[in-house]
């Protein structure tokens, strides 16, 4: 007994001891962060993520490693984004970067929302907690597909307001631990990658603990979808450098949901490089988010991130200290940005001045993103805000080929999930002849790569008619049918 | 009275003799060095110096210092030199000259003797490493004298030998030294460092596997078709080889020679269709070397630069949600070619082809690996045929490709691009036989393009949805580009 309680109050103590360390490494380099922002004069502020105590309390007590979990986003290489652009790759694989491609669907704005010029939130679960695992893309993709299921399937909307956990509801809880464990062998995409001898990229799974990417695990929504966070738990804290398999229920098989396909709204600064002009961009980012649900982004992370806690994120230096994928649920105004931080945004302020250590430009911002992570009690109430990109410095990008940089969403492309099933189908009798036949199939072909309201029914629309437009076609036909 | 007389003379002579200008003179000539012994460093600066001590009037005296056979003629009484390794005698004669006398008379000095030279040896092992347990290492003097020495292997005592070297037997793997002196010049040893290194280099291997997940058996299991594996060594190879051996019920055949591989190279992607060799002797492509759902065993051999060697082994399977057999591929195939003639368009016939197609939508994969890819029945499916110029797509014909549902179908051409789509409805439909063939694609070309390559292949772009219009995944789209003949008029000139 006296051994035991030896033991209890040893183990105590080492947890008060380490844990007081982690706390003071952060609490020192969240000091000289805020000595930083205040010399920079900067409308943030930093301080100890409150999530540390946990990892602490796990007797964790190197903050570069959690740092190093935190930012589990691996970028993709040059090679994948220029795939987009149809270079012509040829590949005889079972999954390669083309069959991933052919479930996405590159997003521009279509107009046929109201998108509000104030603030904005779109609905959304609640803040999650990767803990110990470089696992954000995952926790991204899944925030998004939740936030997709409450928008597509039970019909919610965002609302005007400025507070982003007002809008959380929890109605879906789907498993970050399955979306973790379908990682990708990176070790075969990268010797396909620059393997001459391999033409397309090849996608396989893996489930080592060693970072990931959205685009994947979108694709994995689609063909293995997602079961139950109950069904297939979380596991934060095991240490192991590959995440578990480790369901609880052994009909988890029967509460998956999958996503039809991916919306994918493309990387913000080539769109200005190809011409594609702001609001085009602006208004695909908002369309989709009011359409679609939140959308899973990402972003290289400055080394004073993780000790962001209130107010609108510029950094301070340009050490980047690895990747980080979150969820975009929302926007804010300069009205918002001073009702959600009144003691760092003063009333008279018209735009936030943005000194981009990264590019050395000075711009204007008048509008923010509010972000979603997934460090539990970190941040403002869980939640980050940062500048959007302004009509001025994508003009910039556009002209000079560069200025979105990489502490930018805009940098990366975005992800939300399409729910097809849950869309109303048309009236595909094109002809008008009062059935839906082979008829209307081969106007509809006829009409393949063309622009057309009329045989624009892909889910989402997109005034062109494609493969998006004749799979829906079938689909209705065949719902007909049946 | 002569007699008398002689005798005086002879007594004053005497007299004279014993008392003054006729006596001898008496000299010492003390010979002595700084060296301190008989043994001397080779280097250093010895001091020799004598005393010529006399009670004589001499009114000159020189002096030749012998150093062995070397003779030095000094005015001073000292003299400094560095002497080479050798063994040596010394003295000194001195000339000295009474003030009475013309002629110079010789006194010689004692003699010394000592010995120059070193403490160190030269290694007669030039080898930085060796690969084997027994090593003879041995020297000689630096100083070309005999010498009795001292020897210590790996800082032991040292221990005293006449001979010029000593056999180290059973050496253990490791960095090992000798140190050897002179037992007469007792100074700083010479050491001779090697390596003994009987073991090749030490190999792990890496490789895709999901058994670190808690799922997988034997080394390497991805559960899927490729497997990128790595190896890395505990010491630089010069040499690497590896091969492989299947894993079946009858035994463990080997199905490679051992196969030099390319040192710079540390890593293979291993799949069923194309396992791409780097060797020494150039890149070989091997396809359909490795099969899926078999088992295999890769073994690496390294070689270190003494020529040791180990070779280990890994088991892999390549798995996917279908066999070699049964692997649902789209690719095309060439069907029939006629040359131009001036009276005819040339013609030529492809078959896009989707053998195991259906038979894989439909087949409920049962729980494959930890990935559930289930998908619905085939809705749409959309390939491009990308062909050369100088073809013109005159004809498309798709036949019947899924029984017991209405097929309908279509086509879009770009002039470069034919982009065939099909759709599968759930109206019921008679059809007799439904085959694998996707659409017969008829070319025309004109005279001109006898003899000539095209191009033909299945683009990247492609669709395979469910009737959820939902992405299928798993099915293999060969996308090669590849080069066709046309065919030429044969016997023309008769």
């Amino acid at each position: 007994m006296k051994k035991t309680l030896l033991v209890i109050i040893i183990t105590l103590v080492s947890i008060a001891t380490f844990g007081n360390e982690l706390l003071q490494e952060a609490g020192s380099r969240a000091a000289e962060v805020n000595e930083s922002i205040a010399r920079l004069n900067l409308p943030w502020r930093a301080g100890v993520p409150g999530a540390l105590s946990e990892f602490a309390a796990h007797g964790i007590v190197d903050l570069d490693s959690i740092i190093e979990k935190w930012h589990g986003e691996v970028e993709l290489p040059e090679r994948m984004k220029m795939d987009l652009t149809k270079s012509l790759f040829v590949d005889q694989a079972t999954t390669r970067y083309s069959q991933l491609i052919s479930a996405l669907f590159v997003y521009f704005p279509y107009g046929d929302v109201h998108i509000p010029e104030g603030s904005f939130v779109q609905v959304h679960t609640p803040i999650t907690n990767q803990a110990f695992h470089g696992t954000c893309w995952a926790f991204a993709t899944v925030a998004s597909f939740e936030s997709g299921l409450l928008v597509q399937k039970d019909g919610l909307a965002g609302e005007e307001i400025t507070e982003p956990w007002k809008l959380q509801h929890d109605t879906y809880d789907l498993s970050e631990q399955f979306a973790s464990f379908h990682n990708i062998d990176w070790d075969i995409y990268l010797e396909s990658i620059y393997d001459p001898l391999q033409s397309d990229v090849i996608i396989q799974d893996d489930s080592s603990d060693a970072g990931g990417n959205a685009i994947f695990s979108t694709y994995n929504s689609v063909r293995y979808g997602l079961p139950l966070e109950s069904d297939f738990p979380y596991s934060m804290f095991d240490f192991n450098p590959w995440i578990l398999w480790n369901p609880v229920n052994n009909n988890w098989e029967e509460n998956i949901v999958k996503s039809t396909k991916t919306v994918q709204v493309y990387y913000g600064d080539e769109l200005s490089w190809l011409g594609y002009p702001y609001e085009f961009y602006n208004g695909a980012i908002k369309e989709a988010m009011i359409k679609f649900g939140s959308l899973a982004v990402s972003f290289r992370v400055p080394a004073d991130f993780d000790y962001y806690t209130e107010g609108v994120y510029i950094p301070t230096s340009t050490t980047i200290t690895g990747g980080h994928a979150v969820t975009l649920v929302g926007w804010l105004d300069m009205a918002g940005l001073k009702a959600a931080f009144p003691d760092l945004i003063g009333p008279e302020a018209t735009s936030i001045t943005v000194n981009d250590p990264f590019s050395g430009l000075t711009w204007e911002a008048t509008e923010f993103w509010i972000i979603k992570n997934s460090w539990g009690d970190w941040g403002w109430n869980g939640y980050y805000v940062v500048p959007a990109v302004s009509k001025q410095l994508y003009e910039f990008s556009a002209n000079n080929g560069f200025g979105i940089s990489p502490w930018m969403i805009e940098y990366n492309a975005m992800y939300v999930p399409i729910f097809e099933e849950t869309y109303a189908m048309e009236d595909v009798d094109f002809n008008g002849d009062g059935v839906v036949d082979e008829k209307d199939f081969d106007i509809l072909v006829n009409h393949m790569y063309t622009e057309s309201i009329i045989h624009d029914i892909s889910i989402p629309k997109d005034y062109w008619v494609d493969h998006e437009d004749i799979s829906r076609f079938l689909l209705i036909w065949n719902s007909i049918i049946d | 009275m002569k007699r008398i007389s002689f005798m005086l003379v002879l007594l004053t002579a005497l007299v004279l003799l014993v008392t003054s200008c006729f006596k001898l003179p008496f000299v010492v000539v003390t010979l002595s060095s700084d060296a301190g012994s008989n043994t001397v460093l080779a280097g250093t600066t010895i001091t020799f110096s004598w005393k010529f001590e006399t009670a004589d009037d001499f009114k000159e005296v020189v002096y030749k210092l012998h150093i062995n056979d070397d003779i030095l003629e000094l005015e001073t009484t000292e003299y400094a030199t560095e002497l080479v390794a050798g063994n040596y005698k010394v003295w000194v004669e001195a000339l000295g000259k009474l003030a009475i006398e013309s002629n110079f008379r010789t006194f010689n000095s004692n003699e010394l003797e000592f010995t120059v030279g070193s403490p160190s040896v030269i290694f007669d092992n030039t080898q930085a490493a060796y690969a084997s347990k027994d090593v003879t290492v041995s020297w000689k003097p630096v100083d070309g004298l005999t010498h009795t020495y001292l020897y210590s292997v790996d800082g032991a005592a040292f221990v005293e030998t006449d001979a010029l070297k000593v056999d180290l037997k059973s050496l253990a793997d490791g960095t090992h030294f000798v140190e050897v002196k002179t037992k007469e010049f007792n100074g700083l040893p010479s050491k001779y460092v090697f390596k003994v290194d009987t073991t090749g280099p030490s190999i792990t291997i890496f490789g895709s596997d999901r058994y670190n997940g808690g799922l997988g058996d034997g080394d390497f299991r991805p559960f899927g078709r490729y497997i990128f594996t790595s190896w890395q060594f505990s010491e630089p190879a010069v040499k690497v080889e590896i091969r492989f051996r299947e894993t079946t019920e009858a035994g463990y055949p080997w199905i490679t020679d051992w196969l030099d591989w390319d040192p710079a190279v540390s890593g293979i992607l291993l799949n069923d269709e194309l396992v791409t060799l780097y060797l020494t002797e150039g890149t070989f492509m091997m396809p359909y070397m490795l099969e899926l759902g078999h088992t295999y065993l890769l073994y690496v051999r390294a070689y270190d630069e003494l020529g040791n060697n180990k070779n280990t082994y890994v088991s892999f399977k390549l798995e996917d949600r279908y066999t070699g057999e049964d692997k649902p591929e789209i690719f095309i195939a060439p069907i029939t070619a006629q040359p131009a003639t001036d009276e005819e368009d040339g013609s030529l016939v492809i078959a896009v082809v989707a053998p195991n197609v259906k038979e894989y939508i439909d087949k409920i994969k049962e729980y494959f690996a930890p990935d559930n890819t289930r998908n619905g029945e085939l809705m749409y499916l959309q390939n491009s045929l990308l062909y050369s110029q100088g073809l013109t797509v005159t004809q498309v014909f798709f036949p019947d490709f899924i029984p017991d549902k209405k097929n309908v179908s279509n086509f879009v051409d770009f002039g470069d691009e034919l982009v065939l789509v099909r759709g599968f409805v759930n109206e019921p439909a008679e059809i007799e036989e439904a085959g694998d063939v996707v659409a017969f694609v008829e070319f025309v070309f004109g005279p001109e393009m006898n003899g000539q390559e095209v191009s033909l292949g299945l683009g990247t772009d492609y669709f395979i949805r469910d009737g959820a219009n939902r992405t299928i995944d798993g099915i293999v789209v060969d996308n090669f580009i590849y080069g066709l003949d046309l065919p030429e008029i044969v016997g023309a000139e008769m």
